[in-house]
């Protein structure tokens, strides 16, 4: 599948203090594939994903539904195991691997080791239990402790997400909470076991844009003070740009682009990438007539399209991109990869689109 | 911030206790409900061709001065609305008469009650649980291998041939087999726990299974669709990502939610059961219930007794379906209660 | 409305038409609002706690004032809870207005029955948030199109062509009329609730959040064929104008000739899109720009940060009701509803302290017809 890919735990050296040095990945991903098999038929939504994360780094996993980034995040702790779906490749957690781990080790691993954050706070938790008894019920999943003890550090964790009034808090249901407070109890539960690492499956998405600014400075608050770990799973590559050291790319569940943040928004390769930057909106600019899109829609995970699995989409496709192309360090610093067969000169020139990057 | 979340969460309990209104809310639609139960089923018999209670009253040999002469003795020529109040007045003051058995009618009910009630409880105990253990059994086996499936498929098949059969059969068989045939249990009639709790057993166990035939096929579909829409939730995936057992997913999580439909289900069928819905079974079991009391007072076109049993039913619906709010109210903090 | 002066009407009518500045390259002599919504008011009466008696009151909408030009395009942003829904809601009179009037094409829709609502509704038509849920899943996209053509008198045997019509124009294909709404991408969807709404030939399309549920990048593409929808009008025809609402400023910008901001049930500020993003009065506009995520890693912490979420609606502050959470906010702000109150370059805002307004501008400011009723107007321009 992937020849050359030698995807070394990059530690964002000249971003965030936060990060260590460098040394064995947290976590650990090789060519991981995903099939479900459904009523309508074979659905491929990951297909040979590979990466590392280092230990405190934040790594975003950016592309649209369909790409794969939400199955390829739940799928790090077997949350896609279950009949009709079909995983493999490897994941090593702290040099454990979780592919083959048993439903007893998993369990162990998630919450305490790989803690998750989805999308809609108000499905994501049960809309009939107290929150404070979820946090506890995690709590006590992870040690041998008491209800009232498991009661104090929930509403504890509530406290570190910043929540008002947490002794309170922890006794509300979770409609009776705003939106925001309703995430920042969904990062209290993630937080309240003390995980290596954190995944956010779109965890603004659903929110005002205000809240949106203020949960992910949360986010990047409370990393900073614990030092763990985070991928960040976004549609949005605006979302990312303060937070994440790294950033994936994904596309029809291939990783068409990883790099650095700085890499990824100052010298994007893929032009998928260049789509997804070109949408997002700056305020300061004058506006544009017509906000640069990506045309079409994504493909069909049943019969992805050959080759490149943009080129049905990409202005800039020629025949080449019909046989397949592979993830390669195509910069030449060696840890910035892309899936795009054009000449990086040619690159730097395509994507000038009216001052800014864009498709 | 703290304004926000005052007003938004804190389920404020100032002003009337919300228990006395809720009651009261309900005792008056109660009032209403049996109001118009009793008003529609005095009107329909006196609409329906035969329904003259004056012919009852008679009996067959009765010459026409006979009837005439009953017919003003019990005040059958006085205008409808008249005979409606009186007969109101009559039941609620229990001294309603039978016009086919001359034998008050409310006595008659409190005899019959004891097996209804043995039956309902019984039976709505039994068919619940079978129901929640069929439901989640067939949900489990629908998100398993393609040998589980076709288990769940055999759940589904037997359940919809209980849902289809019907009572009488069911409660035909039952007796030729296990009562008639393998002797295990008597052929129906019933005996009051009071007398001899064994006997009492003996005599239920055979209705209490022909309505659990009935009732937990329907029940065990009704929760396995539940607990399939369950285990998609977003909410059943954060339960499993915080590493708790997949038992512990499936019980505190999955079921308990899943359970919310079903106990209003619950309330309402045992309402309908206890209120002598299940007169099939009653009269094949011959138990003499409220059941069985109905059907034989339809047949003679007593208007009496039919009436008292709708108003018991309306009664029963009615209380149990508050009862069944409150159960999901304690259960689910977003119903509120009206 | 009833029972207010004449006089004040008038001044309304006048006011109304002031604020609608019409868009430049459509509209000529014709100066009638299409939607002029006048002092609306939507409160809901809420049961409180567990069943009991004693009512609270959500106050949705407070005394808004605005109004659509033909052809116009107006963006309504602000958090959820601001009412934002409501208004667009309301104007389609599928919520019912406590107080004000709502005026469509010159006539009162306020209190217009179901019959005489019909033809309104042909001419306003309303595109939902979530595309999955206001399609029916079980109806083609051919069906889908062929309801509201027929309504529209479409013959029969034209139906199929003019559907594909339809498709063409938002951007989909003759293929896609046998597809099922769960087959299409959620951009299609919209398309398809686009086409839908278009399929009446409506002069107002409502837009309730239209993009929120979408991905950002396609989001741009719906964006911009909203943009299409205006320009491609045919010469001589009805030029078609937009309510749109949404939370995100940088989404709103992008659609709107206009902008009115909300917070809390009430207008804060409006005026020319570029103009508000570029220079905003009112600090919450401020904010609502700070929280645009920014295109550049390293763009540093967003300018000033909103804390919280707004208050409860059904007991909003006194005064000015961002005060709580307004950086700038003072005594007065607390003690006094700012007026809202129209400067000279024709921009209103409704606050004590507003940004980048200088002296002579705040003295040359006055209080605008669509200012709040309860708003106390001698003390507008308090810099």
């Amino acid at each position: 599948m992937q020849a050359s890919t030698e995807a070394q735990p990059v530690s964002g050296v000249n971003m965030e203090p936060s990060t260590p040095a460098q040394g064995a990945p947290l976590l650990s991903v090789r060519d991981l594939s995903v099939t479900f098999h459904g009523g309508r038929g074979v659905v491929q939504a990951v297909a040979g994903v590979s990466f590392s994360v280092a230990p405190g780094e934040a790594l975003a996993i950016v592309g649209e539904s369909g790409s794969g980034k939400s199955a390829t995040a739940l799928s790090l702790t077997g949350l896609t195991r279950e009949a009709g779906a079909q995983l493999h490749g490897s994941i090593e957690f702290e040099g454990a691997d979780l592919m083959g781990a048993s439903q007893i080790q998993l369990r162990q691993v998630r919450g305490a080791g790989i803690a998750m954050v989805f999308q809609d706070p108000m499905s994501a938790l049960n809309p009939v239990q107290r929150i404070g008894s979820q946090i506890a019920e995690q709590v006590r999943a992870h040690g041998d402790i008491s209800k009232a003890q498991a009661g104090e550090r929930a509403v504890a964790a509530l406290q570190a997400a910043g929540v008002p009034e947490p002794q309170l808090r922890s006794r509300s249901y979770p409609h009776e909470l705003s939106g925001g407070m309703r995430q920042r109890a969904m990062i209290a539960m993630a937080l309240s076991c003390s995980p290596r690492l954190l995944v956010a499956d779109e965890p603004t998405t659903a929110l005002d844009v205000t809240v949106q600014a203020q949960i992910l400075a949360e986010l990047r608050r409370l990393r900073e003070q614990t030092g763990m770990a985070v991928i960040l799973v976004t549609h949005d590559l605006g979302v990312v740009a303060g937070f994440a050291d790294r950033v994936l790319v994904m596309y029809a569940g291939q990783i068409v682009e990883q790099g650095s943040v700085s890499e990824i928004f100052a010298d994007p390769q893929h032009p998928y990438t260049w789509g997804l930057l070109g949408s997002i909106a700056d305020m300061t600019a004058e506006r544009p007539r017509r906000l640069p899109a990506i045309s079409g829609a994504p493909p069909s995970l049943q019969r992805p399209p050959s080759g490149c699995r943009f080129h049905p989409r990409c202005p800039h496709a020629h025949e080449a991109c019909l046989a397949d192309v592979e993830l390669l360090s195509r910069v030449r610093d060696g840890e910035h990869l892309d899936r795009c067969l054009l000449e990086v000169d040619a690159k730097r020139s395509l994507r000038m689109r009216g001052g800014g990057i864009g498709l | 911030m703290s304004a926000v979340a005052q007003a938004r969460s804190l389920p404020t309990r100032r002003g009337g206790h919300p228990l006395l209104a809720f009651a009261v809310r309900r005792l008056a639609a109660m009032v209403l409900v049996l109001f118009a139960i009793s008003l529609l089923t005095f009107l329909i018999f006196q609409v329906i061709p035969n329904g003259d209670p004056a012919l009852r009253l008679a009996g067959k040999l009765a010459t026409a001065q006979e009837i005439k002469d009953i017919r003003i003795q019990w005040g059958f020529d006085k205008p409808i609305w008249v005979q409606y109040l009186r007969m109101m007045e009559q039941i609620f003051t229990g001294k309603v008469i039978s016009y086919t058995q001359r034998v008050n009618v409310i006595d008659e009910v409190g005899e019959a009650l004891p097996a209804t009630i043995s039956l309902t409880v019984g039976a709505s105990v039994l068919w619940l649980m079978l129901g929640v253990g069929l439901g989640l059994m067939g949900a489990l086996l629908a998100r398993g291998g393609r040998l589980a499936r076709i288990g769940d498929r055999a759940l589904g098949a037997l359940a919809m041939t209980g849902i289809s059969m019907p009572a009488f059969l069911v409660g035909d068989l039952l007796l030729f087999y296990l009562g008639y045939k393998l002797r295990l249990f008597p052929l129906g009639g019933y005996v009051p726990l009071t007398e001899d709790p064994w006997q009492w057993l003996t005599h239920m166990i055979l209705p209490w299974l022909s309505l659990t035939v009935l009732f937990a096929g329907f029940y065990s579909r009704v929760l396995r669709a539940s607990i399939l829409d369950t285990m998609g939730e977003s909410y059943v995936r954060t339960a499993r990502a915080k590493g708790i057992s997949s038992r512990r997913v499936m019980l505190a999580h999955v079921l308990r939610n899943s359970l919310l439909p079903i106990v209003s289900l619950w309330g309402l069928d045992f309402a309908a059961v206890l209120g002598g819905g299940a007169l099939l079974t009653e009269t094949v079991f011959n138990l003499h219930g409220v059941g069985q009391y109905a059907a034989e007072s339809t047949q003679r076109l007593d208007i009496p007794p039919i009436l008292v049993i709708t108003l018991l039913t309306a009664f029963v619906v009615v209380v149990l379906s508050a009862v069944t709010d409150l159960l999901q109210a304690a259960l689910d903090p977003r119903v509120r209660l009206r | 409305m009833s029972g207010r002066p004449a006089e004040r009407d008038d001044r309304l009518a006048e006011g109304a038409v002031g604020i609608g500045r019409p868009n430049r390259k459509r509209v000529g002599a014709d100066q009638t609002p299409l939607l002029e919504i006048s002092h609306l008011s939507v409160h809901f009466p809420v049961r409180r706690g567990f069943g009991r008696g004693a009512r609270d009151v959500v106050h949705a909408l407070d005394d808004v004032t605005i109004a659509v030009a033909p052809g116009e395009s107006l963006g309504i942003v602000g958090e959820s809870g601001c009412g934002k829904s409501t208004l667009i809601r309301c104007a389609a009179r599928l919520v019912d207005a406590t107080a004000g009037s709502i005026r469509f094409e010159g006539s009162e829709i306020t209190r217009a029955s179901r019959r005489a609502l019909a033809p309104v509704r042909r001419r306003m038509q309303m595109v939902f948030q979530d595309p999955e849920a206001s399609l029916n899943p079980r109806r083609s996209v051919g069906q889908i199109l062929a309801t509201p053509l027929r309504l529209r008198g479409v013959e029969r045997d034209r139906l199929e062509a003019e559907a594909v019509a339809l498709l063409n124009e938002v951007g989909l294909e003759r293929e896609h009329m046998h597809s099922h709404p769960h087959e299409l991408s959620g951009g299609q969807r919209q398309r398809v609730g686009i086409a839908r709404a278009l399929a009446m030939q409506p002069r107002l399309l409502l837009l309730d959040e239209p993009v929120s549920a979408l991905d950002v990048s396609v989001r741009a593409q719906i964006v911009n064929l909203l943009a299409d929808l205006r320009e491609q009008v045919a010469p001589g025809a009805v030029p078609l104008a937009m309510l749109f609402v949404a939370h995100d400023l940088a989404i709103v910008r992008q659609v709107s000739d206009r902008i009115a901001v909300m917070y809390l049930g009430k207008i804060v500020e409006s005026g020319p899109a570029e103009q508000l993003c570029r220079a905003p009065i009112h600090p919450y506009t401020q904010a609502l720009l700070a929280a645009v995520p920014k295109a550049y890693p390293g763009a540093g912490p967003p300018r000033a940060q909103l804390a919280g979420e707004p208050p409860s609606a059904i007991t909003p502050p006194s005064g000015c009701r961002f005060h709580p959470r307004c950086p700038y906010a003072s005594e007065v702000c607390a003690a006094v509803e700012p007026p809202l109150v129209r400067y000279p370059d024709g921009r209103l805002a409704a606050c004590h302290h507003p940004l980048g307004v200088n002296e002579a501008q705040a003295v040359a400011a006055e209080v605008s017809p669509a200012s709040p009723l309860s708003a106390a107007p001698q003390t507008h321009a308090a810099v």
